[in-house]
């Protein structure tokens, strides 16, 4: 049976996620567009909070796929934002994507036990936008004329996913 | 043969995928933007919705049309 699996970043990903992030497909669809240098990648991986940060690489196979991360963790507020990219094309349009994002909010929502998530989307990023109104999410205002700003409490959360969830647990048989 | 015809199954999938033209009749599912990863387990839940059982994600993957993936929902739904 296919397995996804998903671990913590390490020293030794950080270029393969740098390499990632460089590519068109990845890199068009995020707010920062800038083309990430190798020593930068490095320097921020050192001066990465692991409170308020955790970034993941997602795996289908043993085979690496993509990255899914908790960004602006706070837990006085109890807020978080969440983040998704698939870097292997050939797993552009998998269920393991939606796996990886499933498992991390699960992660911050029960076991971190934030509240509200937010996310900052491209308004063009089709992908971006269908997941995370399946997700839940909820449109919240416009910060600039391409980007939206969404939410995501964990109540909408738990009722929006249900359904995925199941299909995740029972079809796919993956654990969550 | 199934009781879905393939005009309710098709203003079903339109339906949960939030898809508003009508291109989605006849074009390749690749083309359109809702059906991506979110979109086929989206999909997948309308056939058990529809049809009574769980398609193989493969087949999700594999049909070139609509109308091909109705054809696979018709012959897997008569064996369940």
């Amino acid at each position: 049976m296919s397995k996804a699996s998903l671990r913590a970043i390490e020293f030794d990903d950080i270029q393969l996620l740098r390499y990632w992030r460089n590519l068109d497909h990845v890199r068009n669809c995020m707010v920062m567009t800038n083309y990430i240098e190798r020593d930068g990648q490095r320097k921020w991986f050192e001066g990465l909070n692991r409170d308020s940060a955790k970034y993941f690489i997602f795996s289908f196979d043993m085979q690496d796929v993509g990255c899914v991360n908790l960004t602006k963790i706070n837990v006085t507020e109890k807020t978080f934002e969440g983040g998704v990219f698939c870097g292997d094309t050939n797993f552009l349009n998998h269920w393991v994507n939606i796996w990886a994002c499933i498992k991390i909010y699960n992660y911050a929502f029960f076991e971190l036990d934030l509240e509200t998530s937010f996310a900052t989307i491209l308004k063009d990023n089709t992908p971006a936008l269908n997941l995370n109104r399946s997700l839940g999410y909820k449109f919240l205002e416009d910060s600039d004329t391409n980007i939206g700003r969404f939410v995501l409490t964990r109540n909408d959360y738990v009722k929006s996913s249900e359904k995925i969830q199941r299909y995740l647990r029972d079809f796919a048989k993956q654990t969550l | 043969m199934s009781n879905v015809s393939f005009e309710e199954f098709s203003r079903e999938f339109a339906k949960d995928l939030e898809i508003e033209d009508e291109q989605y009749r006849t074009a390749k599912l690749e083309d359109i933007p809702q059906y991506d990863s979110m979109g086929k387990i989206i999909v997948s839940l309308t056939i058990e919705r529809l049809f009574g059982f769980q398609i193989a994600y493969e087949f999700l993957d594999e049909s070139e049309t609509l109308q091909a993936l109705y054809d696979v929902c018709c012959t897997q739904g008569q064996g369940k």
